[in-house]
């Protein structure tokens, strides 16, 4: 089997069988702080290819486009090829790690609402936080992608937090890597594991990699402890929760807009002297009930033509709120 | 809000406190919107009965008699509140409103009129009022494919904060199909279908109740929202309903929502009604059992089914689509019972809810007596510049920039459109009905009595002039503050002047609304619109007659004015351009001198001898004979100085606004037989001139061409719209 | 000649066009409700679509109505060469269907519009002007969204094919912006299918169809139209 991808916990290889897929292995390293600090512990990359392979399945159940497939060996995953986006997406409930060093705070201050961030894969650089407007003036990613990242993420947040509350384990915070398959479908691919997310038991002690990074205990323990808590949850009790999507759609610039002409009038005859121009056009919200895919954003451009946009004299926009 | 004198008056007749629900419930019924409470005491001078009256004031809409097995329905109300603070939503559920009167009868709805007052739309606000009224009204119309038939259109400054949006809808009906507003039978259900239930509209009632403060923005939860399509439904469904008889009783909800709806039909049914709130399909689910009893949302209707044909009910509503509940029984305790999942909420006597509010004191104050004198009065400088300012004066402009927003076709019945002097439909019958609505304001404010009795006399000569014959009245009556003893003083003049008229000439009153407390605090000063009773007359066409209209029809024929022309000019629009304000005594009301002119076009109607025929009204000779030549290819040429009468200027006699005058078209071969229908009944008569082939307006000492009138008369209004 | 009239939810001229059709010889009007799906148009030899506001012209005028299930028999009956007219609410839904090209969009004044217009009938023959080429006729429209919008391309395919059957004029017949009610392209009031049996036309032909609703001009393209129900 040929190796595409040595990562520091991961090796990625090509599927013999089919062009399209590829086989993860999971290995017992365990980096820390950009590969600084490094260890190996027996038993950690079977862990985490189980704990893996089990939310992907439920995250998968849930609605959510994922890289995969089937589990192999006890330490491989079969996946769909993608080709990683180089944009690691953060989201996090409670401040906690880099977050804390950055903005001066102390760890556990719970955030209002999730809070969405970017990083560039650079090990390099060591992953900095990077801004939106960068990553598409930098060519990583499209305005659309990352609406979409954003999206898939807060909903995977909503599922794994809401599981791990049956079984009184607060999500902290995680780190999502998507991958673009074949088609062109924007999946979640990496891993989820303890070594991508920080859990805390009810008493605020970790139950992730921070243990590592801490020194504070047995890791694998650890581990398969948490392991053990999170398939004692039920997923069917997990609500399905709805997602809104704005489509905005508007006349073609060079077709008339009479009912945004008239309009200007209107506003110039209430005083308002300077618009220079109005045009209408309308906003349909359109909530869904599961996450949104790249399946439902075809649907979604299958529905404009068919329905939503004249795509003689209108064009739309896709927003997910 | 219920006054402490009607709160007393219900915890001593229930003897104990009301509920929470029951109060919102009677707070909405005895609002002097639903209860008429300061009003309902005058109608006995109105005129109501008449061989042809087959349903008179009372339900949703009166019925008249046009023969051969055929009814007229008419309904009129106003939305004068709801349009000043969401003028679109307003407008277009006062359309949705009025209609559900008329269809709940069982009636087909074939007409709308709507009448329509503002400020002056040179302020944004009122352009803004004006454009969105009219949208609203035209989305919603259209929509629902009801043609708009007729209207009016008023600008005055004393409506800037109230304006006033009154609606007509037209209908017929089979009298064995007539379906009535009321629950007779015990055991019977309750089934509301139509709509879902929401907040829209919660108190709307007591709202339109009170005057407005500065804070009228925060009104707009009490605005309904209009759903053209689900009345489009509801109309199609509810005729299916009717053709098979599935109901016993029907009534639409309007103001005051379910308890108005259920509360009067258990009221003229003799009955009780026993709800279960929880029983209504909802919009919003939080709702309170106090807020879905008194919910205005629109589109509703409540019908009573006997239980043999409950099933086949549910069916057809299923079928169409149309959301519904099964909400409760009549029962035969006399009592409005209202649940919320068994728990009893409300239980009131249906004699206290409805008209069951101690009558409320209301002074009558005295008019100001206004002066003779025509002082003010001078001839213009300028006589063409003059009649140039008054063609496009907004009062009497052309009004096409309204009324082209209005279908005025759908439903292919439309034989006169708008524009003329009134609409006219073509009934099942093959009868031809017509249809106008006046009220000129400032003669009303001048002297109610007289001013309403002329307005009275302004739509009954629109009618004769086209060849119909009176048939029916309906009115809404737009006045201030009942409890201000100026306001309520114009209100029962009002009332005297209609009830006078309606009697004179034997015409019933068959429909009608009140709308009082037009009034708004503006800095700590109180704006009262002026008195508006809004005056709606049909009329009916012999069987075969072509409807005259006004537009001038030949060269080289006669025109003819018919009546005396006397100096009254007070109150003419004539002094409002002159002096900018109205004042002194306007125009009288002359019931027989009326009659007069009346017999005369009409007897030369059925004789055939008049081409075209304008009423002379609003802006005099001068204006009626301008409108009669701007609709046509032609021009005229006159000479002005026999006018009969005392009028003794050019002006005078041009502009003067004295009742009881027509102009007719006549062709030479039909003047001698004209001029002896004139002689017969004694009427005054003069010949003011010719047609001409060129679009040339001549009056003698001055003349105009047709394309520069026309100009200006079409952009009078245009200019602040577009 | 059975010609179903369609009734989606919110058609309002349904009537109409049935009275007008119960005037013409040979005409058997049967209203058919959009609910009855393809098997409502089984026995078809034409179609009218009627105007009003099917589904309340809430989305776009015509849109909703326009992926209804019964148009796919509007589709079949169009493809096997018999007659289709849609008027107002139905010319905009044959156009949202494809059916014809281009769209209606807000009339320019971005107000709705009702009054009598003149139209100039075009001196090729089509299937619904035989006998009216060249003429002028008086018929009353009413319509927020008639402001026919197309390509240039499309223009002038329909030019070149003679597709273009009504256009708006003045009372003297002269087709300029002033007879224009709407802002359409090219005047345009009507246009036919390349095939020419599917008419949309944005004035009402059942509304001038007697004296005395002020017209009876435009019972001819009813009449023509049914004759084609018989070919």
């Amino acid at each position: 089997m040929d190796l595409i991808h040595e990562g520091k916990a991961k090796r990625v290889l090509q599927d013999p069988d089919s062009p399209e897929r590829v086989i993860i292995e999971f290995t017992d390293t365990v980096t820390a702080g950009d590969g600084d600090k490094k260890k190996e512990f027996v038993g950690k990359g079977t862990i985490a290819c189980e704990m893996s392979k089990y939310l992907f399945g439920y995250l998968e159940g849930k609605g959510i486009d994922t890289h995969y497939v089937k589990k192999l060996a006890e330490n491989q995953l079969l996946c769909k090829k993608v080709t990683i986006i180089p944009i690691e997406v953060v989201c996090r409930n409670i401040a906690a790690g880099s977050f804390c060093r950055r903005y001066g705070i102390e760890k556990g201050i719970e955030l209002t609402q999730p809070l969405i961030e970017f990083f560039m894969k650079d090990d390099k650089l060591h992953d900095p936080l990077i801004t939106t407007g960068a990553i598409i003036r930098l060519g990583l990613a499209e305005r659309e992608d990352l609406d979409f990242m954003r999206s898939v993420t807060l909903s995977v947040n909503y599922y794994l937090e809401e599981l791990f509350k049956q079984r009184n384990l607060i999500l902290v915070d995680f780190k999502l890597e998507f991958g673009r398959t074949e088609k062109g479908h924007i999946v979640v691919a990496d891993e989820i594991s303890p070594d991508i997310m920080r859990i805390w038991d009810s008493k605020a002690a970790s139950l992730d990699k921070d243990i590592f990074r801490e020194d504070k205990g047995d890791l694998v323990a650890t581990y398969t402890q948490v392991f053990e808590e999170m398939k004692k949850a039920n997923p069917d009790e997990v609500e399905p929760r709805t997602e809104s999507i704005q489509v905005i759609v508007e006349s073609k610039s060079g077709i008339k807009n009479p009912p945004g002409e008239v309009t200007k009038k209107a506003l110039g005859r209430l005083g308002f002297a300077d618009v220079e121009e109005v045009r209408m056009g309308k906003v349909f919200k359109i909530v869904l009930r599961k996450p949104i895919t790249s399946e439902i954003l075809n649907q979604l451009s299958i529905m404009n033509v068919k329905l939503l946009s004249n795509p003689i004299s209108e064009k739309y926009k896709v927003r997910l709120e | 809000m219920l006054t402490k004198e009607e709160l007393e008056h219900a915890k001593t007749v229930l003897g104990r406190k009301p509920t929470e629900t029951e109060l919102g419930m009677l707070d909405v019924l005895w609002s002097e919107h639903c209860s008429y409470k300061s009003s309902k005491r005058w109608f006995y001078l109105f005129k109501t009965e008449g061989d042809k009256v087959a349903l008179g004031i009372g339900e949703g809409a009166g019925l008249v008699d046009i023969g051969d097995g055929y009814l007229a329905a008419v309904a009129m109300e106003s939305h004068n509140h709801p349009s000043q603070i969401d003028p679109y939503n307003g407008a277009a559920t006062g359309v949705g409103g009025i209609i559900r009167d008329v269809i709940s009868q069982g009636c087909k709805a074939v007409g709308l009129m709507n009448c329509l007052r503002f400020g002056h739309p040179s302020k944004p606000h009122n352009a803004y009022l004006l454009e969105n009224v009219v949208r609203g009204i035209s989305e919603y119309g259209n929509s629902v494919g009801i043609p708009v038939v007729g209207g009016e259109l008023e600008f005055d400054d004393s409506y800037d904060d109230n304006c006033l949006v009154n609606v007509i809808c037209v209908g017929w009906v089979k009298p064995e199909e007539v379906v009535r507003s009321s629950a007779k039978t015990p055991g019977h259900h309750l089934v509301l279908f139509g709509s879902t239930t929401g907040r829209d509209g919660i108190a709307g009632v007591s709202f339109a109740s009170e005057t407005f403060s500065d804070e009228e923005e925060d009104n707009r939860g009490a605005v309904q929202v209009g759903d053209p399509l689900s009345k489009k439904i509801v109309i199609d469904t509810l005729q299916e309903l009717i053709e098979e008889k599935l109901l016993e009783g029907l009534q639409d909800f309007g103001g005051g929502g379910m308890t108005s709806a259920a509360g009067e039909l258990a009221k003229a049914g003799g009955t009780g009604v026993e709800i279960d709130l929880d029983k209504v399909p909802l919009r919003e689910v939080d709702m309170k059992p106090s807020e879905i009893v008194i919910s205005e949302s629109q589109e509703r209707m409540l019908a009573i089914v006997a239980p043999e044909n409950l099933d086949r009910v549910k069916l057809l509503l299923e079928k169409n689509g149309t959301p519904y509940g099964i909400i409760g029984k009549v029962t035969d305790d006399g009592h409005y019972t209202a649940k919320w999942y068994g728990e009893e909420k409300a239980r009131l006597p249906i004699s206290l809810l409805v008209e069951g509010f101690p009558v409320p004191e209301r002074i009558e104050g005295k008019i100001a007596a206004q002066p003779e004198s025509m002082s003010w009065f001078k001839e213009p400088e300028d006589y063409k510049k003059n009649l140039l300012e008054l063609l496009g004066s907004v009062n009497l402009c052309d009004r096409s920039w309204v009324y082209s927003q209005y279908d005025q076709h759908v439903q292919s019945n439309t034989v006169v459109d708008l524009g003329e002097n009134g609409g006219v439909l073509e009934f099942p019958n093959n009868r031809k009905l017509a249809f106008t609505s006046d009220c000129n304001s400032f003669w009303c404010l001048l002297d109610p009595q007289q001013g309403t009795a002329n307005s009275a006399c302004e739509s009954l000569r629109n009618l004769v002039s086209m060849g119909a014959t009176p048939i029916f009245i309906a009115d809404c009556l737009n006045f201030g503050n009942p409890e201000r003893p100026e306001s309520y003083g114009q209100f029962v003049e009002a009332v005297r002047g209609l009830g006078r008229f309606s009697n004179d000439f034997d015409i019933p009153i068959v429909g009608g609304n009140v709308s009082l407390y037009n009034e708004a605090e503006v800095d700590g000063e109180t704006k009262r619109i002026n008195p508006t009773p809004q005056i709606m007359i049909a009329g009916i066409f012999e069987k075969g007659f072509t409807p005259i209209r006004r537009n001038l029809l030949s060269p080289w024929a006669n025109i003819f004015l018919v009546g005396e022309t006397l100096p009254e000019l007070n109150g003419s629009e004539y002094q409002r351009i002159a002096t900018g304000q109205v004042k002194g005594v306007p125009p009288r009301y002359r019931p027989e001198i009326e009659k007069q002119s009346m017999n005369v076009i009409q007897e030369a109607h059925q004789k055939g001898l008049i081409r075209s025929c304008n009423n002379v009204g609003r802006g005099g000779i001068g204006i009626g004979l301008m409108k009669m030549a701007l609709r046509s290819k032609y021009g005229f040429k006159l000479n002005l100085d026999y006018i009969p009468g005392t009028a003794n200027s050019l002006a005078q006699r041009l502009y003067s606004e004295t009742s009881g005058r027509y102009l007719a078209e006549v062709t030479e071969s039909n003047q001698a037989e004209f001029l002896k229908i004139i002689e017969k009944h004694g009427s005054s008569v003069c010949e003011l001139g010719l047609t001409v082939k060129e679009p040339v307006a001549d009056f003698g000492i001055f003349s105009l061409s047709m394309d520069e009138a026309r100009k200006v008369f079409s952009n009078g209004l245009k200019q602040y719209m577009e | 000649m059975v010609v179903a009239v369609l009734r989606f939810p919110g058609t309002n001229n349904e009537n109409d066009i049935l009275r007008a059709l119960s005037l013409i010889d040979g005409a058997k009007p049967i209203l058919v409700p959009s609910r009855k799906g393809l098997a409502g148009l089984k026995d078809a030899d034409g179609i009218v679509i009627p105007g009003g506001f099917s589904y309340g012209d809430y989305l776009r005028a015509g849109a909703v109505a326009s992926v209804e299930s019964i148009t796919e028999g509007v589709r079949n009956l169009a493809e096997d060469g018999k007659p289709v007219i849609g008027i107002c609410n139905g010319f905009q839904i044959l156009s949202e269907m494809g059916l014809l090209p281009g769209a209606l969009l807000p009339n320019d004044s971005a107000r709705f519009v009702c009054k009598w217009v003149y139209l100039r009938v075009s001196d090729n023959t089509t299937m619904f002007t035989e006998g009216l080429e060249g003429s002028l006729i008086r018929i009353p429209i009413a319509h927020a969204e008639g402001n026919y919008y197309c390509s240039d391309d499309e223009l002038e395919s329909l030019r070149d094919e003679f597709r273009i059957p009504f256009r708006y004029c003045n009372e003297d017949g002269d087709v300029n912006d002033a007879a224009n009610p709407n802002g359409s392209i090219d005047n345009i009031a009507g246009i036919v299918n390349q095939k020419g049996n599917v008419l949309g036309l944005m004035p009402h032909p059942e509304r001038a169809s007697r004296p005395v609703l002020g017209s009876s001009e435009g019972l001819a393209i009813l009449e023509n139209f049914v004759r084609a129900t018989k070919c």
